[in-house]
C-alpha cells in the first residue's frame, strides 16, 4: 500500500493505517525533533502531536505536493521550532545561547559534522560555500530565526536571508535526484 | 519590524528562511498571505521544503513505546464517522448498485399505493430524524476544507472513495445541502466542476425492498432523474448533463419514476461556482 492510500485509510479512522505510517516514518520524525530539541521527552511530545494531527486532519497532506515523509518532517520541524521558541523553553534557550556566545568561535563545522546525514547529503552540504552552509545549518538544525542567525554570525540580516535562499537553491540540484523515502 | 507593505521581491527573499521555519511570526503571516495568491512562490517554497526535508531525513528507528502513547491519545478524539449506521445501524452494503437502470412506464397501476407508502416513509423519517440530528450535532459544519476529513470517513464505504474525496478537496466544487421543510434532516452532495457529483451517505430511513429513493436535478419546474439511490442510500455518484439549479430526493416505487410522484423529502440549491451552500447549524 502506498503512502497516499495509507493516508486515505487514516482518513477513514483506521488506526492500523496510522500505525503503519508510524512504522515507516516515525523514526525520521523523531530523529529530526530530537536533533532540534536535544531532549528525548520533548521529541516524543512532538512526534505524538504530529501523528495526532495526521489522524485528525489527514487532508492537510497533499500527495501532489511531495512525499508523506517530507510532509511529516516539515510538521515535525515546525512543531519543534515552536517549542524552542515557546515561553517555556525561552530560558533554556537563553542559557544555550549564552553558552555558545561564551565560546568565542561557535563551531559551525562541528555542528555540520554532527549531522547523521548520508554521504550524498553531507557531500552536497560540503560543496556549499561556507557562509551559506553555516546559515542553513543554524537556521534549520539550530531552530534560530534568520535574525538570530545574523546575530550569531555577525552578518546583516538581509545577507543571511539571501544566503539561505541561495544555498537552498544550490542544494536542489545535487539533492533533487535523491528523492525522499516515499515507501521507506 | 516588517509589516504588510513588503514588495513582491521582499517576500521572495523570505521564501528560503520561511521554508526553514526561520522567520518571525509577523513575517510568516505576510508570506502565507502572499503564498495563497502566488503559485510561483508557492512552488519555490515547496522546493525549499523538500530540500530541507532531505537534510532533516535522519535515518532512525521509530521509538517502540511511543506508539502506545499515540494510540492511547487517539481514543480521546470524539469525532465519529458521520453517516455510518444512521439509518438503523446495520450495514446493508451497496444497495444502489443494482438499481441504476431507469426503466420507463409500467408502474402506473401501482400509483394508488404510492401515497400511503410515502406517508409511511415520512413518518419513519420523522421518527428517525431525532437520531439523525443527534449524529449531525457531533460535526460542526462550516468550511468545506474543515469538513474534508469527516466527509472522507463518510465516503469510505464505496469504490468511489478517491474521486469523491478529490471532489471534496477541490475548491472549485460546489457543496450542496439538501434539507427538508418539515424535518431537520440534511443530505449533502458535492458537485465537481465537470458535473460529476457525489451524494454523501444520505441519512434517510430505509424504505424497504419495494421502494427506492430517487435523486432529481431541478431546473425551474423541470425535474431530471439523476439516478436511483436504492432503499438505504450510501455514497452515490451521479452526473449532471443539463443545467440544473437544485437537487431533490423523492421516495418512489422500486424501479423509479420518470417524474417525481411524491413530494420531495429534501431539496437543495446548487450554489454558484465553488461557493458553499449556506448550511443550517
Amino acid at each position: 500500500m502506498g503512502d497516499a492510500a495509507l493516508v486515505f485509510a487514516v482518513a477513514r479512522y483506521e488506526e492500523e493505517a496510522l500505525a503503519e505510517v508510524y512504522r515507516r516514518h516515525g523514526g525520521a520524525v523523531h530523529g529530526l525533533a530530537r536533533r532540534l530539541l536535544v531532549d528525548d521527552a520533548a521529541a516524543d511530545e512532538v512526534v505524538q502531536e504530529v501523528f495526532l494531527r495526521l489522524w485528525k486532519q489527514p487532508d492537510r497532506f497533499d500527495p501532489d505536493r511531495g512525499s508523506l515523509r517530507s510532509f511529516l518532517l516539515a510538521q515535525s520541524h515546525g512543531r519543534a521550532v515552536d517549542l524552542i521558541r515557546s515561553e517555556a523553553s525561552r530560558r533554556r534557550r537563553e542559557e544555550r545561547d549564552s553558552r555558545r556566545t561564551a565560546h568565542a568561535a561557535y563551531d559551525i563545522e562541528r555542528e555540520v559534522w554532527d549531522l547523521e546525514v548520508s554521504d550524498k547529503i553531507s557531500g552536497a552540504l560540503g560543496e556549499l560555500p561556507e557562509e551559506q552552509r553555516s546559515a542553513i545549518v543554524l537556521a534549520y538544525f539550530g531552530g534560530y530565526t534568520y535574525r538570530e542567525v545574523a546575530t550569531i554570525l555577525g552578518e546583516p540580516e538581509g545577507t543571511v536571508k539571501s544566503r539561505i535562499r541561495a544555498g537552498l537553491n544550490r542544494l536542489r540540484g545535487p539533492l533533487g535526484a535523491l528523492g525522499i523515502g516515499a515507501e521507506a | 519590524m516588517s509589516d504588510l507593505q513588503m514588495s513582491h521581491e521582499d517576500l521572495r527573499e523570505l521564501l528560503g528562511v520561511y521554508a526553514l521555519d526561520a522567520v518571525e511570526p509577523d513575517e510568516a503571516l505576510a508570506v502565507e498571505a502572499h503564498l495563497a495568491e502566488c503559485p510561483q512562490c508557492r512552488a519555490e517554497v515547496e522546493e525549499h521544503r523538500s530540500v530541507a526535508s532531505l537534510l532533516g531525513n535522519v535515518g532512525a528507528a521509530a521509538p517502540i513505546g511511543l506508539w502506545d502513547q499515540i494510540a492511547a491519545s487517539l481514543d480521546d478524539d470524539p469525532v465519529a464517522p458521520f453517516g455510518a449506521g444512521v439509518s438503523g445501524g446495520a450495514d446493508h452494503g451497496e444497495v444502489a448498485d443494482h438499481v441504476l437502470s431507469f426503466p420507463a412506464g409500467g408502474r402506473d397501476v401501482r400509483a394508488a399505493r404510492r401515497r400511503p407508502r410515502a406517508a409511511v416513509i415520512l413518518t419513519a423519517m420523522a421518527a428517525a430524524c431525532f437520531l439523525v440530528v443527534g449524529v449531525a450535532g457531533v460535526v460542526t459544519i462550516r468550511q468545506q476544507q474543515d469538513r474534508v476529513d469527516d466527509l472522507a470517513a463518510q465516503v469510505a464505504s464505496t469504490r468511489d472513495d478517491t474521486s469523491a474525496a478529490q471532489a471534496l478537496a477541490d475548491p472549485s466544487s460546489s457543496l450542496v445541502s439538501l434539507t427538508s421543510s418539515v424535518d431537520d434532516i440534511e443530505v449533502r452532495a458535492v458537485i465537481g466542476a465537470d458535473g460529476t457529483g457525489y451524494l454523501l451517505g444520505a441519512p434517510l430511513p430505509e424504505t424497504g425492498a419495494d421502494a427506492t429513493y430517487q435523486l432529481w436535478g431541478l431546473n425551474g419546474t423541470r425535474a431530471v432523474s439523476l439516478g436511483l439511490l436504492g432503499s438505504d442510500p450510501r455514497v452515490f455518484q451521479f452526473h449532471i448533463e443539463d443545467p440544473v439549479t437544485g437537487l431533490a430526493i423523492t421516495a418512489e416505487q422500486a424501479g423509479g419514476a420518470d417524474q417525481p410522484t411524491t413530494d420531495p423529502l429534501v431539496t437543495g440549491v446548487i450554489p454558484a461556482n465553488g461557493e458553499d451552500a449556506t448550511l443550517p447549524s
